[in-house]
């Protein structure tokens, strides 16, 4: 069910390809975060074509995202110094997969109902604001 | 390496308001959605509303049932290449 530690090394490796620990979706997924990431995607007409062999509009564009997303994720992390958890594991990785829409729901509801209708200033902008007399 | 920004512990937040609450009403929905408060939202914090935004974000990306058609195990296998090309541990 999970992902295995031979699957890891393959995925790291450049022998992804070839490896038959993966299903050809699985390989897909891989091909696509390595360009993505590496940003060649745009010039390679025949990845997009094999990630499409694969995988729907909306799953190509999901994929997509979280591979863009943890981009962004990785350079905050690097950039900030931020220390990874002893136990190496992120909330991404998580043995519970599955997630309640209620809780989700409750969190947005009450993050609404919190919601400034006003936020203070930033010091910059008001001693600009100040300035021009407003 | 030392952390550039000091992850803010779960335990120093809450009581008051303004700043204060909304990281603790963050930090608890970290708890309820992905288990645990990661560093990474630690640091996000800082900058409570954007890191509430963010939270459901994370959560309705990478977990099942929120929408989304792909199981995780394709999006982790994708998450662990991503980050080794960018050589983070994460």
């Amino acid at each position: 069910m999970g992902i295995t530690d031979e699957q890891v090394e393959a995925i790291v490796s450049d022998g992804y390809m070839d490896s038959d620990l993966f299903t050809g979706r699985e390989r897909a997924a891989v091909l696509w975060a390595e360009h993505v990431t590496l940003n060649t995607a745009k010039a390679r007409e025949d990845v997009f074509e094999e990630v499409r062999r694969h995988y729907s509009e909306e799953e190509t564009v999901e994929l997509t995202m979280v591979i863009s997303y943890f981009n962004m994720r990785n350079r905050f992390q690097d950039a900030l110094g931020i220390p990874i958890e002893d136990d190496g594991r992120v909330e991404s990785i998580s043995d519970s997969r599955n997630q309640d829409p209620g809780v989700l729901r409750s969190y947005i509801q009450e993050m609404a109902e919190n919601w400034p209708s006003e936020f203070p200033r930033a010091p910059e902008e008001e001693a600009q604001r100040r300035q021009r007399g407003g | 390496m030392k952390p550039r920004i000091r992850p803010i512990p779960p335990e120093e937040v809450g009581g008051g308001d303004g700043v204060e609450a909304e990281r603790a009403a963050l930090f608890g929905g970290v708890v309820k959605t992905l288990g645990r408060v990661a560093n990474s939202f630690r640091v996000m914090a800082y900058q409570p509303y954007v890191a509430k935004m963010i939270l459901p974000l994370t959560v309705s990306l990478m977990r099942e049932g929120l929408g989304t058609t792909l199981p995780t195990k394709i999006k982790e296998m994708a998450v662990i290449k991503t980050s080794h090309l960018n050589g983070c541990a994460y």
